[in-house]
């Protein structure tokens, strides 16, 4: 044998990960061994039964067959699977934890790893229950009367009593250490397995990837709207508190309005927070059908409806932009459209909203214009809510924005990464 | 000495609550407000305030832009503290980054409010030394744009003994009795080290501290 292999081996008996492998092996031996009792007994029937000998062989094989596939197309077996590979082989999947196989691949290939793990633990079981008893054999033949002995019976060893007896222990001590190295190096196998065969597809992931970005998208708006209302509204009232206890015997009047605005926040934010928490508890919202892109004539003829003039400038193929950036996309051309009819100061009839859409390689700009009124007046404050409630999606996505009025004209870009276009990934291989 | 103010706040009941706590104090007048970012430089240029009350987030120029304006646009410019709901917002960093003196949040009780202008006013001690400390530790590393050493800026031994009590929150007097010189010996070294990092004021000089490493964030 190679030295470098030895070594390997030699390096591999040390490692706490070997052992843990092992277990891992030996679980699959010992459903192994659960199922070889049940078919003990029921080809001892299909034997019975008296069938021509193809048909017996091939329902002989059915009845090996079945019970393992059968309980490895279990969706509960990927969790579990997962949960064992995880803590036993040291696997780190995508999707953490592994839940339940949730369609018919992930079936199809949790009953494969399923068989993958009764296959191979099987075979170092195997190992196991023959080579340890076997090396301990060995190991104490020496100490045994010198004379003709049987490993098991039909196979005889010499013991003579010399030193021509020290390749027994030798032997036996190879036999001890050979199922740990067959661990090590199925469990290796196993490792490299895993991902692909229990662990979620590129689809998947992407899937995951995408309701994890929606879920932090929706999570990142309820904080920004608790932050916007209720936690503005507190520090209001805290800071008008303060201030009319200071100048309660100077300032009566000032006082006065302070209590007054006090009482006018804290029940705004009261009502502010019912909105809020009815979102947190009621979770419909995230299980509604989510508009994207594709929705947006439908939004432009809503705002139509109310009287305003909406030039749309859109490219087609909008289709292909990631749902996760096209569900972003819609909502903030509807915060644009809103703010537009909001702080243009303009009567809808005399409102003129552009909107463009363009899609670049990797990325989707959007744009909404419109003219500012000599009278605009921001709203007093939460003015700059649905801005920075644009900003907040922007952020997640990691896009740009950019906005302001120049000549008159408020302007609202957008640009958000839509992944690589073809053409650069492979640039880029 | 009175100290003049100016109130940026895009909620007309914040500017009143503040306007009515500075007012109250004898030593303190606000001399200005206003509504949004866009206003402000305009209102300091006319009224020429020791102290600017910032809001953070404002519709049309925040808060760390109208900063950036003041500061790029005066000389010399007003000390700003920034006035935010929340402590651990992200803007509170980029703000003081921006030139901001201090921060101040909205809860703060009236006393400290006062107390806090005039300590950015005088600017001889850090406001909330702890707080710039752990909003460091949340930033250290993440920029990319930060200094890598103070090597270059060639402190004297000296200056960087004072830089590292001022991280501490010290003001000049506890500096001068800590190393056994004269108020007006410290004050001399903080003008030089200031002028040698580049810093506007204390505040400035102890995020490039952090930022650098100087002085550990633990």
């Amino acid at each position: 044998m190679d030295a470098a292999v030895l070594r390997a081996a030699g390096r591999s008996l040390v490692r706490g990960s070997t052992y843990l492998r092992w277990v891992y092996l030996l679980l699959g031996a010992a459903l192994v061994l659960a199922f070889i009792l049940i078919d003990s007994a029921l080809l001892a029937t299909v034997q019975e039964i008296g069938l021509p000998q193809p048909l017996e062989i091939a329902l002989a094989l059915a009845v090996i067959a079945l019970p393992p596939v059968a309980l490895g197309l279990l969706p509960a077996v990927r969790e579990v699977e997962g949960v064992a590979v995880e803590s036993l082989l040291g696997v780190r999947f995508d999707e953490r934890p592994l839940g339940p196989a949730r369609n018919w691949s992930q079936r199809r290939r949790s009953a494969a790893w399923f068989l993958i793990h009764l296959l191979t633990g099987g075979i170092v079981g195997f190992t196991t229950t023959i080579g340890i008893p076997l090396g301990v054999i060995l190991i104490a033949a020496p100490f045994r009367t010198p004379g003709d002995h049987e490993l098991v019976p039909g196979i005889p060893y010499h013991v003579s009593g010399g030193w021509s007896d020290i390749w027994l222990p030798v032997v036996g001590v190879l036999c001890c250490v050979l199922p740990l190295v067959l661990a090590f190096v199925v469990g290796a196998l196993l490792v490299r397995w895993a991902p692909a065969v229990l662990g979620p597809t590129a689809t998947e992931r992407i899937e995951l990837l995408e309701r994890r970005t929606t879920a932090l998208v929706e999570r990142n708006r309820l904080a920004r709207e608790l932050h916007d209302t209720v936690g503005h509204a507190l520090s209001l009232v805290t800071l008008q508190a303060g201030a009319a206890r200071k100048v309660l015997d100077t300032d009566p009047e000032f006082a006065r309005t302070a209590l007054a605005a006090m009482e006018e926040s804290a029940r705004s934010a009261l009502i502010d927070l019912d909105h809020v928490l009815g979102l947190l508890r009621d979770d419909r919202a995230s299980t509604l059908p989510q508009l994207t892109l594709g929705d947006v004539p439908r939004l432009v003829e809503a705002t139509r409806a109310g009287g305003i003039t909406v030039e749309v400038d859109a490219v087609d193929g909008l289709d292909a932009v990631p749902a996760v950036v096209s569900r972003e996309a819609y909502r903030i051309v509807q915060e644009g459209l809103t703010n537009a009819v909001r702080h243009a100061g303009l009567e809808p009839a005399e409102l003129t909203v552009g909107l463009l859409i363009r899609t670049e390689p990797g990325s989707l700009r959007l744009e909404l214009t419109n003219p500012v009124g000599s009278a605009r007046r921001t709203r007093a404050g939460g003015g700059g809510r649905g801005l920075a409630g644009i900003r907040e999606r922007v952020a997640v996505l990691r896009g740009s924005v950019d906005a302001g009025a120049t000549d008159g004209t408020w302007r609202l870009a957008v640009a958000l990464p839509t992944g690589l276009d073809p053409k650069q990934r492979k640039d880029q291989l | 000495m009175n100290i003049s103010v100016v109130i940026v706040d895009d909620e007309p009941l914040i500017r009143s609550g503040l306007r009515a706590i500075v007012d109250a104090e004898p030593d303190l007048t606000v001399v200005g407000e206003a509504g949004d970012g866009a206003e402000v430089l305009p209102i300091v240029r006319r009224t020429g305030p020791d102290v600017v009350l910032m809001d953070v987030r404002m519709p049309a120029v925040d808060g760390i832009q109208a900063t950036r304006l003041l500061l790029d646009g005066l000389e010399p410019g007003p000390r700003v503290l920034v006035v935010t709901t929340f402590e651990n917002d992200d803007y509170v960093y980029d703000a003081l980054r921006a030139g901001a003196s201090g921060f101040l949040l909205k809860r703060t009780p009236p006393a400290d409010i006062v107390q806090a202008i005039r300590t950015v006013a005088h600017s001889e001690s850090l406001l909330f030394p702890e707080a710039i400390r752990s909003l460091a530790l949340a930033h250290a590393g993440s920029r990319s744009d930060a200094p890598t050493g103070l090597d270059h800026a060639q402190l004297t031994e000296r200056e960087q003994e004072v830089l590292r009590l001022m991280a501490r929150g010290m003001s000049n007097a506890e500096i001068a009795a800590e190393l056994f010189l004269g108020v007006q010996t410290i004050k001399t070294h903080v003008a030089n080290l200031l002028a040698k990092l580049g810093a506007r004021d204390r505040t400035q000089a102890v995020i490039i501290a952090y930022e650098s490493g100087f002085v550990a964030v633990r």
